[in-house]
């Protein structure tokens, strides 16, 4: 079970490996891309929807689990752009399973 | 004393790394720019409808607001901005006090939008005084906020933005309707 757990989460570090590193068209290294490197190919409008985590000032943030990476951002009120905070959740409360995909994946 | 160069990253190396990187040639006073890669970032909406950034790197992610460069805002859809209601409709002219069976109307919405929390933003037409209209506004989201709180609804926010931010441009009275109005902004949680 642990071995599998590892060569899954090596499986990008080996397809790297094997394929090489990506490029852009004028030959400088591509750092990162919007699909899913990982696991599977959804992206983050796929249908399963983010978390929601409370930060220690009780500010929201959009939080998600893709397997072998993680993302967060501040959640913003759309007519003020101003952060949403609130008082009636415990400071590193997460709302809903951030985990998107079948991925194992425990925090030792 | 070793300048930042120097210090970060040994001369082999450095003349290495410039080899395979793409040098910008610097004007005489700027800084020396190294392009090393690039990111290829993609968008997130969330279900407020506001954008952000983001890239997968192999073993890690990357995610950032998306900003209107002018303002400095954060760059939103208002897909869910989930009311906006005229006040014309729903308040007297010139007054806070809601029109006879409006109460039951917003009752019923907050009622059944049943979201974890709620913004409440009062504006008004480009007529009278700023501050007149400044307070007008605040006394009226007060008004809906409060009707909001009687059902049960939690107000996170409440707040009167006068005249400031008007949706329709232009001085005449089909303008001035548009911008007299209550916004309300239902905070979700994910399900």
């Amino acid at each position: 079970m642990r071995i599998h757990f590892i060569l899954l989460a090596l499986t990008p570090a080996l397809a790297a490996c094997g394929m090489g590193q990506s490029t852009t068209a004028d030959g400088t290294r591509l750092l990162a891309r919007p699909t899913d490197s990982a696991v599977n190919n959804t992206d983050l409008l796929s249908d399963r929807p983010m978390s929601i985590a409370i930060d220690p000032d009780g500010c929201m943030h959009w939080f998600g689990d893709d397997g072998a990476e993680g993302y967060a951002n501040a959640r913003y009120d759309p007519v003020t752009g101003k952060p949403v905070c609130t008082d009636r959740l415990p400071p590193g409360a997460v709302i809903r399973d951030p985990q998107r995909t079948g991925f194992i994946d425990i925090l030792p | 004393m070793m300048t930042r160069n120097a210090k970060a990253i040994p001369a082999g190396l450095a003349a290495a790394a410039l080899a395979a990187m793409t040098l910008v040639q610097p004007a005489a006073a700027q800084d020396q720019v190294v392009v090393s890669g690039q990111v290829e970032w993609g968008i997130f909406v969330d279900r407020d409808g506001c954008m952000h950034w983001w890239a997968d790197g192999g073993l890690e992610g990357y995610m950032t607001t998306r900003f209107n460069p002018e303002t400095g805002r954060p760059l939103c859809l208002q897909k869910e901005s989930c009311l906006t209601e005229s006040t014309d409709t729903l308040i007297h002219t010139d007054s806070h006090h809601l029109k006879p069976g409006q109460r039951e109307v917003l009752e019923r919405f907050f009622r059944s939008e049943g979201a974890f929390s709620y913004a409440v933003y009062g504006h008004t037409d480009e007529r009278a005084s700023d501050a007149y209209n400044q307070a007008l506004s605040e006394r009226r989201a007060g008004t809906v906020a409060s009707v909001a709180r009687s059902v049960g609804a939690f107000i996170e926010v409440e707040e009167g933005f006068g005249e400031t931010r008007p949706v329709a441009a232009g001085h005449n009275e089909t303008a001035w309707r548009q911008n007299r109005r209550v916004e309300v902004v239902c905070y979700h949680m994910p399900r």
